[in-house]
Formats: C-alpha cells, structure tokens, sequence
C-alpha cells in the first residue's frame, strides 16, 4: 500500500549542492547563482511518485532519514512504527491516532512543535517511552495521555497538550492514566500546559509524576490551565496534591493558543 | 476494600485512597488508581473494575521480577 513520501533533508541540500557546483564549473565562475523566477515553482511541480512508498519502507528508511513529511490522508500510523528510528522532524498533518509504542526508543527527535501533529487526540501507551532526545512536545487537540507515554524519556521536560477538540475521546478517557509511569522514569517534566477549557482533566494516579520536576521539591514545576478553571484544579482528586508541593505552581494561561511558550528563548509554534 | 490512610504534605492533611484488591477507586463515575484528597473534603470512594497488571504498580510488579529471577536462579 503507497501511503505517502519521505525526505531526506541532508540528502537534498547535498544534491543541490552538487548540482550548483557542477553549473559554476560550466560557467567557470565561483559566483552567488541566480535562479531564474518560476525555478522553485517547477521544483515544486515535479511529480513525487518515486517517493511513494510502504509502512514497512518507511519504517526500514526510518533508520537513516531525518525528516518524514505525510500527507493530509494518513490519519493514522501503525504501532512501533518509528521503534528505535533516528528520525529528527516529522510533520504528519492528518495523523488523529498512532498505535502503541509509535517512536520507542527514537534517538533523533527534540521537539514536538504544534505543526507536527496538529489532530492528534491520544498519546498512545509508551508512544514516546525511552525516547532520550525529545525535550518538549506541542500538541493542538490532546485529550488522553496513556500509560508509559513519556516513561524515561530523560531530556523531557515541557508538554502543552492543547485544548478540548472535537469530543472524538470519550468523557471517561480524558485524562492521564497511568500509576506510576507516564512521566516517571527518569522524564524531567517541569512544565505542563493543558488548555482544554471544558473540564479538569483528570489524573489518574499522582505517582504518574514519580521523579520529575513535579515531585521533586528542590525543583521547579509549573501547571498552566485556563484561568477558569485554575480553582478547580486546586481541588481536584491528586491535582490538589501535586499542587500543595513545594516549588509546585498552578498558573492561569494568558494570551493565544502557544503563546509565551519558549524552549532555550526560541519560541515555538 | 477501601484503605484510607493520612498523609501530610506543607502542613496540610490529606487522605489517600486506594484499594487493597487491586482495583480502582471510583468516586463521579472517575477511575483513579490512587486518590489523594485534602482531608476536609471528605471524598469517599467505592471499589471498582480491577486495575489491568500493565496498569499496575511498577515498583511492586520489579520487585516481583526479580524475586522471580532469583528463585529461577537467574540473580541472586
């Protein structure tokens, strides 16, 4: 089954870089080239079809590509898909579900920024588990967080889930499972952003948080939620727990969708 | 059955809820695994479906990998 394409970004500049120097060789100069106007455009047009391929070429690729771009009409991607994969960026804009254990052990990924997977609603069980580069996540529609998610993921530290989406999670499911594993592990956790306005999300086990920033006193940790629903965290089952914690601080989102959110001062979109 | 016992955190008392089968704590139609709650709430619980082994405990399903590894004399 052809389900979409791959790029491989270093690959790309690599070849363009070649094929530049083999035109200021022609041309015998050493020059800036020019490329004439429509030029990217007719890059652009050039059919992809030699990039279609499988899951499993995809996932064999996944071993040595950086970047995964998938199409709107991917809407879902197979467990342990990404397994143990070096992938650096993916971009999979259709994607509202990805199975169990989905980048196990990936080694490449730093950031989850909010145009990777715009329609996600679940974070599947161990979707992100030992993944030890990724430091934060941006989702738009995340209404569930299962079980091992982000389970030794030890450069984790900061996950904006978004807001409520459409209802596509049932009622009961919206929330983070888990007893002791979601964001323990070795996950740095400090920063969680949950700006669904509905309801308090709810926590299914306060351990969830075992030796992140949130259960650590020494460190801080920080929950952003809409202001309306800022008195209600602090009284919710485990929230209230985690909250009476000291250096542990509940604060009220100001502004749009992702602003004020900053990895390293860059911010993220 | 449900096992309410106290703890302390800043000062302030809270309850933790948990129950001693192995099942869910359910209070609103909520599952929780473990509930805490400051005590003056007086939230109350009931047992509920029990809680799936991958759900479990970590700690306690480690402790039990190992203790089956040592009587397979795999570690001592």
């Amino acid at each position: 089954m052809a389900v979409d394409k791959l790029v491989d970004s270093t690959q790309l500049d690599a070849d363009l870089t070649s094929v530049a120097n083999a035109i200021r060789t022609k041309g015998g100069t050493s020059g800036q080239l020019a490329f004439p106007a429509g030029f990217v455009q007719a890059i652009g047009d050039i059919s992809t079809g030699d990039n279609v391929a499988t899951w499993d070429e995809i996932a064999t690729r996944s071993f040595r590509e950086k970047n995964v771009e998938l199409s709107d009409a991917v809407t879902e991607l197979p467990r342990n898909l990404f397994e143990h994969s070096n992938i650096q960026k993916i971009t999979a804009p259709g994607v509202t579900t990805v199975g169990s254990g989905v980048f196990l052990y990936n080694n490449g990924i730093t950031v989850i920024d909010s145009k990777s997977f715009p329609e996600l609603t679940i974070l599947s069980t161990s979707c992100f588990q030992s993944c030890t580069t990724i430091t934060a996540a941006i989702f738009q529609k995340v209404e569930t967080i299962d079980q091992y998610s982000f389970y030794q993921a030890t450069s984790f530290t900061a996950l904006d889930i978004g807001s409520h989406s459409s209802g596509v999670v049932p009622e009961a499911d919206n929330r983070i499972k888990g007893s002791n594993v979601t964001f323990a592990g070795g996950c740095k956790l400090d920063t969680l952003i949950i700006r669904q306005t509905h309801r308090v999300m709810d926590l299914q086990d306060i351990r969830n948080f075992n030796g992140s920033a949130f259960n650590d006193n020494n460190k801080v940790a920080t929950l952003y939620v809409p202001a309306s629903l800022v008195s209600e965290y602090e009284a919710a089952t485990n929230w209230s727990t985690l909250l009476s914690r000291t250096n542990n601080y509940i604060v009220a989102i100001e502004g749009s969708q992702y602003d004020g959110y900053y990895v390293d001062g860059t911010p993220i979109t | 059955m449900i096992v309410q016992t106290h703890f302390d955190v800043n000062g302030r008392d809270f309850i933790r809820t948990v129950s001693d089968a192995g099942r869910y704590v359910v209070r609103d139609g909520i599952s929780y695994s473990e509930a805490c709650d400051p005590a003056e709430y007086g939230r109350q619980y009931t047992e509920g479906e029990l809680i799936p082994p991958e759900e479990q405990d970590m700690d306690a399903l480690t402790a039990k990998a190992e203790a089956f590894d040592i009587l397979m004399g795999v570690s001592e």
